[in-house]
């Protein structure tokens, strides 16, 4: 009996303690351990890729330019009086707008949102290598999936260094200060990220776009042909767009010619008046579909229904008259023009960038002075992104810098060409002239015209006007701020004012004393 | 073997969003609570421009939950040898809770999701048509459910060699899990007394639009959320005592779980202990003496490692919804911390427990003092880093304190007793760190900055130095402000305010039994630490609005120049004088009243003497009970019936002053029968 006693009891114990390993293995609801390279793969939309509701920083920008004007006196509508106060600090410049706007709040997404993708980005360029590959497919994969990341962490470091150092062309870009540049994951707590100088920034941006571009060339596959997702077209495009800004004009032309070659297409808005130009199920022009925010408070780009009290300024309305011919139609912008009763007045396309707002703003809900309608742009809702418009101004620009250094017209009738085209898909086909060189006096005109043209057809997207003004000269810029009784002050940012250069916010210099801010 | 089965259902009803008491102090007491003909008064709430009515908002919302539990246990204990015997219980648990909490079409909080006030639109308006929730409320519900059951076997020995010597070791080993699950989901359109039916919601508002925005309202989808955590642990103590008197002991202790994400190596760390007791009261030479009763001396010291439960040093990712995509995609949890070390916990124990006169004085000592190293604190890093902050090994803590307690039985007869007890304690913290954190005024002034050379909580406060004569706005000595430390460290220009923890506390307990009659009460004593007031104000930059209910010390307020002289309330905020931002040479701005909120004269003592309650009792002695009864006996006890504190207050209420409720204080009476 006590034999069997004790079996029963060895029993019991060994029962006890084997059931250890399956007892204690690890058990989550939603955590896993990424090991494969489809994981990397979701990692990197998850991480890398920005979401709608980070996507602010993608057009922020658009408050600061000429672009945009202070339309609404007072509105009853709290959320809309509040965003015109909050907003305030940013519409005059003001060098601590980020950091108190009035209600205790301070706004740093501007800085902290690119790092947190470049973040992303790093942990996949760090781990990829470890995860398990699955034949060839997944080699090729992984190479793409790496590009994608090298692509990303360009563009983010390309926004911040154009946020917060001096333009590439302005000064002395290896004594200007750009944004600390990270290149890995990892953190060590006992050092504190510098600011690198703009050109070490450009020159790191430069590297990481290269390398990106080059891999995700030679690693063609599936995945990359969504749309939401970059491939080597897109970054051949931001590499244009760089060289731009570098003043480097043969290589972007260059980059320019490798996407329009494979990708030559243009909306044509007279045959598609349905479509918005940006959607996230693309068409013919867009190379990357990018998510933006749709809420009531980014500048300009507002549904009809909502205004926010900073629209679409009557410079950059008149700016779409400008080079018309007589009988010329821009469908990109509805205007109200009585002289001409050809104009089709607010009709429901969707290709228009720059539509009125429905509703007239008497009475009890708004009490304006001056603009009785106002005006915003409307690309597509919750998607931005990049298409080939941008290569063809790009190059186009390229082309009219090249012939005022060398004087060769062909170099100018190259740009023509490129700005005729797009303008041929953007004008109404009745009464569609082609500008000739004949019609501009020397090579100045020539790019004044084009910037006017670059104006048109990029407004209110991707930070491209601040960015093109800072690099266009700093040209000098007035807002006139309308305050609760109507009164109206001026504001001036004068030209090259050191305020072209965004103010590091103060939360952010407080967690890192080795950051300098910006002078002014 | 004993077995054990219970189990309970309970329910609860309460309120849900607008909290009563909070309402009811920061409410302007001029608005009334209902019209002159009875109806309720509805005014538009600060908040959203609503009509509100906290009646009407109590009356219209809340929340019910129902919460059943059930227990089980199973001892078994089996005696193998006369030396070995065997225990091993069972045991198991179950409970589940729905909860339940709405908001009807009437109340204000569902007026701001529908856009407009109740009764104010009718169907075919273009509000109504444009509304994300023209008819309904809303109404959530929540299920739990968790069961845990628990294992436990150990294998005692004992064994008693010559009546002097005796072992005693214990193996033990112990089993638990817990299964979680849960659902909750949030539904729009509810009208509770309307049958409690859900009426649709428009799929897209405004419909005129080109492009409807689709109303986020429309589809709600459940959380589900189920986990599973398992722990095994298993222990061993060893143990000698030579004759009654000498006792050593020795016990180890390992714990493994099935933590996702923790680093396999660091489990089953085990924590150690060793002890030491002599028991004085047993000793020969203490025999036969009536004034030292018993004694006895303890002495112990433990190791353990903690791994920090938030952290993995592996890459890590969480599975959350791509709403763009119509799919799922990876988050980061966190960044793997590879290098990051386990705590190190030691501790030593000394203490003495003595008793005089036959017991009618006994008491114990002791002291402790406790030591971690390699502390894991989140260390805010830079932004560039894409991060919030980082785990790092931050430094050492060092505790030492003591308790101390007495108790006297002066009398002890049959019919009367009397006795009283007295405890005290000391803690000592001392914090050593190798991480420099961020010292700026805000840290500062939380109890949250550590600062080399001074206790842990201490916290600084702005110099308030007066009112400025011709707007009555408080001015503070800030020098130092503009050097070079003085802009990494803000106590440089701050003055030290004290801690925010006591140094000492102590309670004194007393009862009295005389045959059936008995009384008890205690007293609780706090001293050495130090406190804010609660900010006088909600709002830094502007006069409070007319619904606000202010404290009366601002009817001391400065109101004209010359009162600087009498007075050390700042007057009303006004954003163009006295409230203007300050520009600090940092570029960090502070506001004038947030910097008063935390200035030197809003500091308290916070010491207190309470009483925490005076109970008596009395049962009725059998002799007087009537046929039938077999026991009677009532019950009185008054909580919380006195506080004393520091007269910083100036006649104030204590809690409310810091910022909480008053102690309440309750009477209760009771009768008890038995039949």
């Amino acid at each position: 009996m006590k034999n069997m006693k004790t079996k029963i009891l060895i029993l019991f114990l060994s029962c006890a303690f084997a059931g250890c390993d399956g007892f204690l293995e690890e058990q989550s609801q939603t955590e896993v351990r990424p090991s494969t390279i489809f994981d990397m793969e979701k990692l990197l939309e998850g991480e890398a890729y920005w979401t709608e509701s980070d996507a602010v920083f993608t057009d922020e920008t658009e408050i600061f330019t000429d672009d945009n004007m202070c339309n609404v006196v007072r509105d009853k509508n709290t959320q809309i009086q509040n965003l015109k106060e909050h907003d305030k600090y940013k519409y005059i410049w003001s060098n601590t707008m980020f950091n108190d706007n009035g209600d205790g709040s301070s706004d740093i997404e501007l800085w902290q949102t690119p790092y947190k993708y470049i973040k992303g980005a790093n942990v996949i360029l760090d781990y990829i290598d470890d995860m398990i590959v699955d034949g060839k497919e997944g080699e090729v994969r992984r190479e793409h999936l790496r590009g994608e990341a090298f692509v990303l962490r360009g563009l983010y470091h390309f926004y911040l260094v154009n946020f917060f150092g001096l333009p590439y062309n302005y000064g002395d870009p290896t004594q200007n200060l750009g944004v600390p540049l990270k290149t890995n994951s990892g953190v060590t707590t006992d050092e504190y990220p510098k600011r690198s100088s703009v050109a070490e920034c450009y020159k790191q941006i430069e590297q990481d776009l290269l390398e990106g571009t080059r891999l995700m060339s030679a690693n063609r596959d599936e995945a990359s042909t969504k749309i939401k997702r970059i491939d080597y077209l897109v970054g051949n495009a931001l590499l244009s767009r760089m060289y731009l800004y570098m003043e480097n004009w043969d290589k972007t032309i260059d980059y320019a010619d490798s996407v329009l070659i494979a990708q030559p297409d243009l909306l044509m808005f007279s045959e598609n008046p349905n479509e918005y130009i940006y959607s996230q199920y693309g068409n013919c022009e867009i190379l990357w579909a990018m998510p933006s925010t749709f809420a009531a408070d980014i500048p300009l780009v507002s549904s009809r229904r909502t205004q926010y009290p900073y629209t679409a300024s009557n410079d950059l309305i008149n700016t779409f008259n400008k080079d018309l011919a007589v009988g010329e139609i821009d469908l990109r912008v509805m205007t109200q023009d009585e002289d001409n009763p050809n104009y089709p007045g607010f009709d429901g396309r969707n290709v228009t960038f720059l539509q009125t707002g429905g509703e007239t703003l008497y009475g009890d809900n708004y009490t304006k002075l001056g603009v009785v309608e106002y005006y915003v742009i409307y690309k597509g809702y919750k998607w931005t992104g990049m298409r080939t418009a941008e290569l063809y101004l790009n190059r186009a620009e390229a082309y009219i810098q090249k012939y005022i250094r060398e004087g060769n017209t062909s170099d100018a009738q190259a740009a023509l060409d490129d700005l005729n085209r797009l303008r041929r898909h953007r004008l109404d086909p009745n009464g569609f002239t082609e500008k000739m060189l004949s019609d501009y006096s020397d090579g100045w005109a020539l790019l004044e015209f084009c910037w006017r043209e670059r104006r048109r057809e990029l407004c209110g997207e991707g930070n491209h006007r601040w960015f093109d003004l800072r690099r266009q000269g700093m040209p000098q810029i007035t807002h006139i701020y309308l305050d609760n009784t109507g009164f109206q002050s001026e504001y001036v940012l004068q030209k090259e004012d050191s305020r072209y250069v965004l103010p590091i916010p103060q939360n952010v210099l407080d967690r890192n004393p080795d950051l300098k801010q910006n002078k002014y | 073997m004993s077995t054990n089965l219970s189990g309970s259902v309970g329910k609860t009803k309460g309120f849900v969003g607008t909290d009563p008491f909070g309402y009811a102090s920061k409410m302007n007491r001029a608005i009334p609570a209902y019209n002159e003909d009875g109806s309720r008064f509805f005014y538009k709430s600060a908040d959203n421009g609503y009509l509100f009515n906290v009646e009407n908002e109590l009356e219209h919302s809340g929340t019910e939950n129902t919460v059943s539990t059930l227990n089980a246990n199973v001892n078994l204990r089996w005696r193998i040898t006369d030396d070995i015997s065997f225990n091993t219980s069972v045991s198991y648990s179950a409970s589940e809770t729905n909860g339940s909490s709405w908001y009807s079409e009437r109340t204000n909080y569902i007026a701001q999701k529908r856009g407009y006030d109740y009764g104010a639109f009718e169907a075919g308006s273009k509000e109504f048509e444009n509304s994300k929730l023209p008819n309904g409320g809303e109404y959530n519900s929540s299920h739990n459910s968790a069961t845990s059951w628990n294992w436990r076997n150990s294998l005692d020995w004992i064994k008693v060699l010559n009546g002097v010597h005796s072992f005693s070791v214990m193996l033990g080993q112990e089993m638990s899990s817990t299964q979680n699950n849960g659902y909750k989901l949030q539904s729009y359109g509810y009208i509770p007394d309307k049958g409690k039916i859900f009426v649709n919601l428009p799929a897209y508002t405004q419909h005129n639009a080109v492009d409807p925005p689709v109303n986020d309202m429309y589809r709600t989808t459940p959380t589900l959320t189920e986990s599973e955590s398992n722990t095994l642990s298993y222990y061993l103590t060893l143990s000698y005592m030579y004759d009654n008197r000498y006792a050593f002991n020795a016990s180890v202790r390992g714990d493994g779980n099935n933590r996702f994400g923790q680093d396999k190596k660091e489990r089953f760390l085990p924590v150690w202990a060793c002890g030491f007791r002599w028991n004085l009261g047993y000793e020969p030479w203490l025999q036969g003496q009536n004034i030292l009763s018993d004694m006895s001396v303890r002495v112990s010291y433990g190791y353990q490692g903690n791994v920090a439960e938030n952290v993995s040093p592996d890459l890590i990712a969480t599975i959350v919804e791509d709403k763009e995509n119509y799919d799922y995609k990876l988050a980061l949890k966190d960044l793997p911390a590879p290098d990051l070390k386990w705590e190190k916990t030691s501790n030593l124990n000394v203490g003495i427990d003595w008793s005089f006169f036959s017991n009618k004085i006994s008491g114990s000592f002791e002291w402790y003092w406790k030591k971690t190293t390699d502390l894991v604190t989140e260390l805010k890093v830079p932004y560039e880093h894409g991060v919030d902050s980082r785990p790092v090994n931050g430094g050492k803590m060092t505790n030492t304190g003591w308790d101390a307690n007495v108790g006297f039985t002066p009398v002890r007869t049959k019919n009367f007793v009397l006795s009283m007890g007295l405890t005290f304690s000391r803690v000592n913290n001392k914090l050593k760190s190798t991480i420099e954190p961020n010292k700026t005024w805000k840290e500062a002034t939380t109890g949250n900055l550590n600062k080399d050379g001074y206790p842990v909580t201490s916290f600084w406060a702005f110099k308030f130095t007066g009112l400025n004569p011709e707007h009555g706005g408080p001015e503070f000595d800030t020098e130092g402000i503009e050097t070079e430390e003085g802009l990494k460290d803000a106590t440089v220009y701050m003055a030290y305010a004290g801690k925010m923890e006591p140094d000492f506390t102590t309670g004194l307990t007393l009862s009295i039994r005389y045959k059936t009659f008995s009384l008890s009460s205690g007293l609780y004593l706090s001293l050495g630490n130090q406190q804010f007031m609660a900010p006088p104000m909600d709002s830094f930059s502007s006069i409070p609005s007319e619904y606000e209910n202010m404290s009366t010390e601002w009817l001391d307020r400065w109101r004209k120049p010359g009162d600087e002289k009498y007075t050390n309330v700042p007057s009303l905020p006004d954003k163009r004088t006295n409230a203007l931002k300050w520009q600090a040479p940092s570029t960090e701005q502070m506001y004038p009243y947030a910097m008063y909120a935390y200035s030197d004269i809003r500091v308290v003592d916070a010491w207190y003497i309470r009483c925490g309650s005076i109970s008596c009792s009395y049962t009725m002695p059998e002799k007087f009970l009537p046929n039938g009864l077999q026991n009677m006996s009532f019950s009185f006890s008054l909580s919380n019936p006195f506080q004393i504190r520091s007269k910083d207050f100036k006649g104030r209420d204590p809690e409310v002053a810091l910022g909480g409720q008053p102690l309440q204080r309750a009477i209760s009476l009771g009768v008890s029968l038995s039949f």
